[in-house]
């Protein structure tokens, strides 16, 4: 091992976010890793760090492979694919992007309900073939509409946020909150 | 924003977006009969994680005209084949995404002080350990203001002989003097915690007897706010005869009813959750398993440093209670607490708990060996 923390990165990630790790560390960012147990298992023999995102089972099968591990960083949030007992055990260090995709979730999720609401958003095919099926295509408003939030943590929170600048009621339910505060 | 409980948000939602992490419970959450109670043509956001909406009862709902639109950006299985895809051929008014999303760097710039601002959420959460900037932002904001821990666990009354021999069975013993003090790994650890200058508050059921009012006071009188801690009614409150030898040996005879231990009520509940998550710490003793859950899972939830005291008799272990003795909400990943950290021995090393609680907050790695325990100073009853 050289000086430098050994880093894998083995899955996507956008190359702004690989160009934030720098010089000090040794990187092997392959997004194909994730598919590719054997090799992923062989990558992480020797690495201090791994990032991944949701598709990594980070298991004892993995950190066993890992001797040297010392951290692991998750792109997203959840951690379904991480053993956190496992981790915890050997003392490597999770962080997570707690948040960091809350916006961007936020708004996949008004645009979905945008064009679900207005069904002429994929009506391009028809209009190419002469069909012209312009009342058929109204849709409605969100406007007035009552949006149910399942869950109220941060993605809700910005999901919220944008429903109600868009004139929805919003409601939620979440067994781990007394206090949704404003939106 | 309004909060109700599942069912309205069902009943009477038009348009229904999930954002629930995936857990035993949750699993197949969003199902059939979810579905059947929402509004006749209502729409479904899924952008959770594949597992919690049951892919087969939207398809059926949207077929029947139940949903008036769908559109799913998380799957069971992912990613999606063409064997499994095929499934959706066909359906009406379905969005199928796969999880494309990034986060901006333009926009993250923008938002993380936003989210330093306006809580305690932030992004590069560390799930086992906290660096000292984490957990004290600037010196300043420390000094002007106490540090608030919020203690959970149970809380009994001891009354401690000291012995002049060993125990002979069956013998009158005699003892040098016989005190009263407060017990309870986290009882002890909030009076020490109060001793340090926090600001400490502790939930631990009590009973309704002479016993309850002066253990209460007791922690009263040491800067312990005791507000929250539920009182049973008809119930004793939890003691120990401890008989120390000569030796330094200590014998415990213990009494807790085991309605000390039930779950809080369902508003308990919920009030304990929050304090949870306004609290600079919270510290939980796995004695009470039902709401040593709830307050891991609201100082998870709010990025709140949690530290539980291991009962097991382990050495140095890491891993301490969570996991092994604690409920299941306690091992799984939403609550997971962000600090982990076992006593060696438990029971009666309050001050030392505290003291190295706080300091693993401070320590670059997770990894927390069990201290040496200084001899722990018992408070007398007043």
């Amino acid at each position: 091992m050289s000086g430098r923390p050994r880093v894998v990165v083995s899955e996507f990630i956008a190359p702004e976010g690989i160009a934030r790790l720098g010089a000090a560390v040794e990187l092997v960012a392959d997004a194909t890793l994730v598919s590719d147990r054997a090799r992923l298992l062989a990558a992480v023999a020797d690495a201090d760090g791994l990032i991944v995102r949701d598709r990594t089972q980070v298991d004892v099968e993995l950190l066993d492979a890992a001797p040297g591990l010392r951290t692991v960083g998750r792109l997203g949030v959840g951690t379904d694919n991480l053993d956190l007992e496992a981790l915890a055990a050997r003392g490597v260090v999770v962080h997570l992007a707690t948040g960091a995709n809350a916006i961007s979730v936020a708004e996949h999720v008004i645009g979905a309900l945008l064009c679900l609401s207005r069904p002429s958003f994929s009506s391009s095919e028809r209009v190419i073939a002469g069909e012209w099926p312009r009342t058929e295509l109204i849709g409605r408003e969100l406007a007035g509409r009552r949006l149910g939030l399942l869950g109220f943590g941060a993605t809700a929170r910005a999901v919220a946020h944008r429903a109600a600048a868009l004139g929805m009621e919003v409601v939620t339910s979440d067994p781990m909150v007394t206090d949704p505060g404003r939106a | 924003v309004t909060l109700v409980d599942p069912d309205e948000l069902f009943g009477a939602s038009d348009a229904l977006s999930v954002h629930a992490p995936l857990l035993p419970s949750t699993r197949g959450m969003v199902g059939t009969a979810a579905i059947g109670r929402m509004p006749e043509g209502a729409l479904l956001v899924d952008t959770s994680r594949g597992g919690v909406v049951d892919h087969e009862a939207v398809i059926a709902a949207l077929r029947s005209g139940r949903l008036a639109g769908a559109a799913l950006d998380v799957h069971p299985e992912e990613p999606v084949d063409a064997a499994a895809g095929a499934r959706y051929l066909g359906v009406p008014s379905l969005l199928l995404t796969p999880a494309p999303r990034r986060c901006d760097p333009r926009v993250e710039r923008a938002d993380l002080p936003r989210h330093r601002r306006c809580g305690r959420r932030r992004a590069g959460r560390d799930v086992t350990t906290r660096s000292s900037s984490h957990a004290h932002p600037s010196p300043g904001s420390t000094a002007s203001r106490r540090p608030s821990v919020l203690c959970v666990g149970i809380a009994v009354v001891d009354v401690i002989a000291h012995a002049r021999g060993d125990l002979v069975p069956g013998v009158k013993q005699f003892a040098d003097r016989i005190t009263s003090a407060f017990g309870g790994p986290a009882t002890t650890a909030a009076a020490a915690a109060a001793r340090l200058g926090v600001d400490v508050e502790l939930v631990a059921a009590i009973g309704d007897d002479d016993r309850g009012v002066q253990l209460r006071a007791a922690l009263e009188a040491r800067g312990v706010r005791t507000d929250r801690m539920p009182v049973r009614a008809g119930v004793g409150t939890a003691a120990s005869l401890v008989i120390i030898t000569p030796d330094g040996e200590r014998t415990i005879v213990n009494v807790t009813d085991p309605a000390l231990r039930a779950p809080l009520d369902p508003g308990a509940a919920g009030e304990l959750i929050a304090r949870a998550g306004m609290v600079d710490a919270v510290l939980v003793d796995v004695r009470w398993p039902a709401a040593a859950a709830l307050a891991l899972a609201g100082a998870a939830r709010a990025a709140v440093p949690a530290c539980s005291i291991s009962i097991a008799p382990s050495r140095t272990s890491t891993t301490g209670c969570v996991g092994s003795r604690a409920p299941r909400a306690m091992s799984s990943p939403r609550v997971m607490p962000s600090t982990i950290c076992s006593s060696s021995r438990g029971a009666r090393r309050s001050r030392t708990i505290v003291a190295a609680a706080l300091d693993a907050l401070h320590r670059p790695r997770g990894r927390w060996h069990g201290r040496r325990h200084a001899r722990c100073r018992r408070r007398r009853l007043a």
